[in-house]
């Protein structure tokens, strides 16, 4: 296991009374900044980055590039409002990494932001619902992400996708980590998408030291202590070494999504706290 | 031409040996997708697998409505007696 464990810094004050209205303010003032800066990019950066001259593939890379530099301000932002604070020592592998499907647990509501901000060609799959917002509709399609619509069309989108040398973020969680959990039972798609596209696993490790933004927590609870998160990141699982064993795709995959699992689970070791 | 018992067994044969299926969970009432815990990967799969078996093409669209073990076990009875 190459990925240095690293250690959080000391869990942060739990603010009370007074001091916690700044926080408050700050990090609804998050929210409402993420939802103007899309509004506001979709109607000026983004239309021009999509008619600017190049072909399909310069346009997406483009668009992906202007989209992972968004969110960095974006988490720029909650650090100065103190939601998150975001530590990272291996960055380097995550901006070098190039067709392969990134796979997280899911212990907050912006690990996709974090990780759309440590990586500059990374798409991911996005609900069908969504691809009729017509907000959002635009960046969607012109960031080349990918529609989850059928299993047979979402593993030719994939494949289209890894292909080209994007990266794929999945959550195999499906949603995010209940608490009281280390991580929610492992869907197997993010395997049988490795298995079938023929695209490594690479596992990022998203550490907490506290409960925030939570599936269980309405999003304007903002939380009164700073969550510390490390991301780390794992050793590739070669889709090859799966590939060579018994059966078909089918177990292969179920293969995968245990080790995965069993991954995780060493290396979390502490569940979601209450 | 094969009885209902035979595509039942089949059927059988395929979640253990394909899907890592307990055979004690499969029951003619059970629901793919909760009780045996299919996704729709590995509808596309099974589907894959009965047409090699049974020979016949299937439309998705007869595979859409089915839910339980019976719904796939009348679909491949329905298709055999055409």
């Amino acid at each position: 296991m190459s990925s240095t464990k690293q250690t959080l810094p000391p869990p942060a004050p739990k603010l009370t009374g007074i001091a916690y209205i700044p926080r408050w303010i700050g990090g609804v003032g998050c929210y409402l900044m993420f939802g103007l800066g899309g509004l506001l990019s979709s109607l000026t950066v983004l239309p021009l980055l999509r008619f600017w001259p190049g072909t399909y593939t310069v346009k997406v890379a483009r668009v992906q590039r202007f989209v992972s530099w968004m969110f960095r301000g974006f988490v720029a932002m909650l650090t100065f409002a103190g939601v998150i604070k975001v530590s990272q020592a291996q960055i380097k592998r995550l901006n070098n990494v190039t067709g392969t499907i990134i796979v997280a647990n899911h212990p907050t509501l912006v690990d996709v932001v974090v990780l759309i901000s440590l990586m500059p060609n990374v798409g991911c799959v996005v609900k069908q619902t969504l691809w009729r917002n017509p907000f959002i509709r635009g960046v969607l399609s012109c960031a080349g992400y990918i529609p989850n619509r059928g299993a047979t069309l979402l593993l030719d989108d994939c494949a289209e996708v890894l292909s080209r040398g994007t990266n794929v973020i999945i959550f195999p969680e499906g949603t995010r980590t209940v608490a009281g959990s280390i991580i929610n039972p492992f869907a197997r798609g993010a395997a049988n998408i490795a298995l079938r596209t023929c695209s490594d696993i690479l596992p990022v490790i998203l550490r907490t030291d506290v409960a925030g933004l939570t599936k269980q927590q309405p999003w304007y609870e903002i939380p009164r202590q700073t969550i510390n998160m490390s991301v780390e990141v794992g050793d590739i699982f070669s889709y090859q070494a799966y590939q060579q064993l018994d059966g078909g795709d089918a177990k292969r995959a179920r293969q995968m999504t245990r080790e995965l699992e069993q991954f995780y689970k060493t290396q979390l070791v502490h569940p979601i706290p209450f | 031409m094969q009885s209902r018992e035979q595509i039942y067994d089949m059927l059988c044969g395929i979640l253990v040996d394909e899907f890592e299926i307990e055979r004690e969970d499969i029951t003619l009432e059970a629901s793919l997708y909760q009780d045996l815990d299919l996704d729709s990967i590995d509808a596309v799969d099974l589907v894959i697998k009965l047409q090699q078996m049974t020979g016949k093409k299937i439309q998705p669209e007869e595979f859409k409505a089915v839910r339980t073990v019976d719904d796939v076990v009348n679909a491949i009875d329905g298709l055999m007696k055409q």
